[in-house]
């Protein structure tokens, strides 16, 4: 067993953790406010795309309705969104619940696929267009085909190039949720809302979907395969002896030590193990594998997007709250991602200033779950706060702050 | 055994105590200097892949290598680049001795009872263990030299196929219609992308 010889402060372990979620969230939502602030630019904001999918089943928005109108059909829209997510997650339950972990690993593998090859492959079409950029189709379709499997090889294989898989994981976020943003003004902006409290809903609960779905997994001790970004753990080198590794682990449920036999002069590790009551023990893990110790918290968001004329953005994507994985690093659910693109995107085209405001009570609701998150050691929503949050400072911006900084900036007050 | 195989290529390690003379297994003692520059040593190559303890094992390392290898074959160089990527650490110094835990177990134990005499190190050491010592040896050399042939592999290949695509990317984006004539214009991605209606499926 070896100490640490100089314990790493909290700015050094927390701030890292923190900063290796928020990093990847950030480099999300700039892609997408990219996409929207370039493809976008021309056309107005108010939803004029006739855009047919299962979120605009219910009510088409016109322009010339009336808000009542426009927020009726919301409403309606959202309604019947959040009924097929639901719907679809309890399905996900069942073959969970029967052992279909290999169909649910197949499925998102082909959503990866259709994701990254049809939606990417129609978006890099578009920016295309967009530049005038002269490529043909040869190099084109080479490129599309090595980006897409070897997409769909990082989220079906579990042992890839982390930062590939991460990469890629970032990518597909920001590919859905561009399309998201397509979905017309008053649409987007309930349905962010609705789902934020459906996730609330889903995991706190006793009889949420994603409840019953982690609870399942925790049971069997086992990883709900599903779309989800798990960052680096934060892992401390012991100085002289070169490859001692320490990480930190949590783990839910019974918490039981795992002693394993330590061989080899470098290869001592030790973990700390937590159960769910704050029970500590201390083990020896050899060489840095994760011991298939389980993945305690994991909650699950499913949705489903069809497109009614092409089933080619029909995806299944299984995305998860916040939760801790396996070797101690903050898992989340890739939705969370997407959800928090939306909701900046959808900011972008109204204006940058709604972006700033909106990006910043993102992360202050990132940041305010993962306290939460080390407070409770439990499975947690990421929605609800962070996009209650980003609501509200987008409908402040835009209707208080605005005017404001615009009649200082005009009258050369301020700005 | 032969005298090759009591004879380990002296390159494998950076502990001369470990260099076999034909005699005998050890002729000379270790000082702590050697031991830590080749626990240095050791420790560079200590991870197969670039994600250190998070990533594979030296023992899952080569027949994962292989796949990606050839699944490259079908048309897909980015697998190779992956497979580069990924495998960095092994590339970088594909000599240098890995770290497989018996290997150095024996090497220690062996270094460490060489402040007695050689007889008695021959009379200590068991003839099975220098057998399994040596074999295991030879067979992580020859495993390592694999995983490094793989990897020159993927990366020559990598780069033969960047060279190929680029070239002709650049040829045809730079030349343009005075290089191609009417044809530039059948080919060009914006033009296909509208005469098929690609972009309307959103």
């Amino acid at each position: 067993m070896e100490e640490n010889p100089r314990p790493r402060t909290i700015l050094e372990t927390c701030g890292e953790e923190i900063i290796r979620i928020v990093t990847p969230v950030s480099i999300c939502m700039l892609s997408v406010v990219i996409l929207v602030s370039i493809l976008n630019g021309g056309s107005s904001s108010s939803g004029d795309l006739p855009i047919s999918s299962m979120a605009t089943i219910a009510y088409t928005e016109n322009s010339s309705d009336s808000i009542w109108d426009k927020l009726k059909g919301a409403l309606l829209n959202s309604l019947v969104f959040v009924a097929v997510v639901t719907a679809v997650t309890f399905l996900l339950v069942l073959l969970f619940y029967l052992g279909c972990t290999k169909f649910l690993k197949y499925y998102m593998g082909f959503s990866a696929f259709l994701v990254l090859g049809f939606m990417g492959g129609e978006i890099s079409l578009l920016l295309i267009q967009s530049f005038s950029f002269p490529v043909d189709c040869i190099t084109f379709a080479i490129v599309l085909f090595n980006f897409t499997v070897v997409g769909v090889l990082a989220v079906f294989m579990s042992k890839m190039a982390l930062f590939v898989t991460q990469a890629y994981l970032v990518v597909i976020g920001v590919l859905v949720a561009y399309w998201f943003t397509l979905l017309p003004e008053w649409t987007t902006w309930v349905l962010l809302v609705a789902m934020a409290l459906y996730d609330l809903a889903a995991v706190l609960l006793p009889g949420g979907p994603l409840r019953l779905l982690v609870e399942l997994a925790m049971s069997r001790e086992e990883d709900i395969p599903a779309l989800v970004y798990e960052a680096r753990p934060v892992i401390n080198d012991s100085g002289p002896s070169g490859g001692a590794v320490q990480r930190r682990v949590w783990r839910e449920g019974r918490g039981r030590p795992v002693m394993n036999e330590n061989e080899g002069i470098r290869s001592n590790t030790r973990t700390v193990l937590a159960s769910g009551e704050n029970e500590r023990d201390y083990v020896n893990a050899e060489e840095g594998r994760a011991d298939e110790l389980a993945v305690p918290l994991i909650q699950h968001v499913n949705i489903r997007m069809n497109s009614t004329e092409d089933n080619v953005p029909s995806d299944d994507l299984v995305l998860e709250g916040i939760g801790l994985g396996s070797s101690g690093a903050i898992k989340l659910g890739l939705g969370d991602f997407i959800f928090y693109s939306v909701l900046v995107g959808r900011a972008a085209m109204y204006d940058y200033m709604t972006v700033y405001a909106c990006y910043l009570a993102i992360i202050a609701g990132l940041g305010i779950t993962l306290m939460l998150l080390a407070f409770y050691r439990k499975a947690l929503p990421a929605l609800p706060v962070s996009i209650l949050l980003g609501v509200l400072f987008y409908l402040l911006t835009r209707l208080l702050l605005e005017v404001f900084v615009v009649q200082c900036s005009m009258n050369l007050l301020m700005f | 055994m032969d005298d090759d195989s009591r004879n380990p290529p002296a390159d494998s390690y950076t502990n001369p105590t470990a260099a076999a003379a034909p005699t005998s297994i050890l002729p000379t003692t270790t000082t702590t200097e050697d031991t830590s520059s080749s626990r240095r040593r050791f420790g560079r190559a200590e991870w197969p892949t670039i994600d250190g303890p998070l990533g594979l094992s030296h023992e899952d390392s080569l027949p994962y290598a292989r796949r990606f290898f050839k699944l490259g074959f079908l048309c897909l160089p980015f697998l190779w680049a992956v497979n580069c990527f990924y495998f960095w650490p092994v590339l970088r110094h594909p000599n240098s001795h890995h770290s497989h835990p018996d290997l150095r177990r024996c090497i220690e134990r062996i270094s460490c009872s060489m402040f007695v005499s050689t007889d008695d190190v021959i009379a200590h050491i068991d003839n099975l263990e220098i057998l399994d010592f040596l074999a295991i040896h030879i067979f992580e050399i020859l495993k390592r030299r694999l995983l490094s042939a793989d990897l020159f592999g993927s990366a020559i290949g990598f780069l033969l196929f960047t060279a190929i695509l680029s070239s002709w990317a650049l040829t045809f984006g730079i030349g343009g219609e005075r290089l191609f004539g009417h044809v530039w214009q059948e080919l060009v991605m914006y033009n296909v992308a509208d005469k098929y209606g690609l972009t309307g499926w959103m």
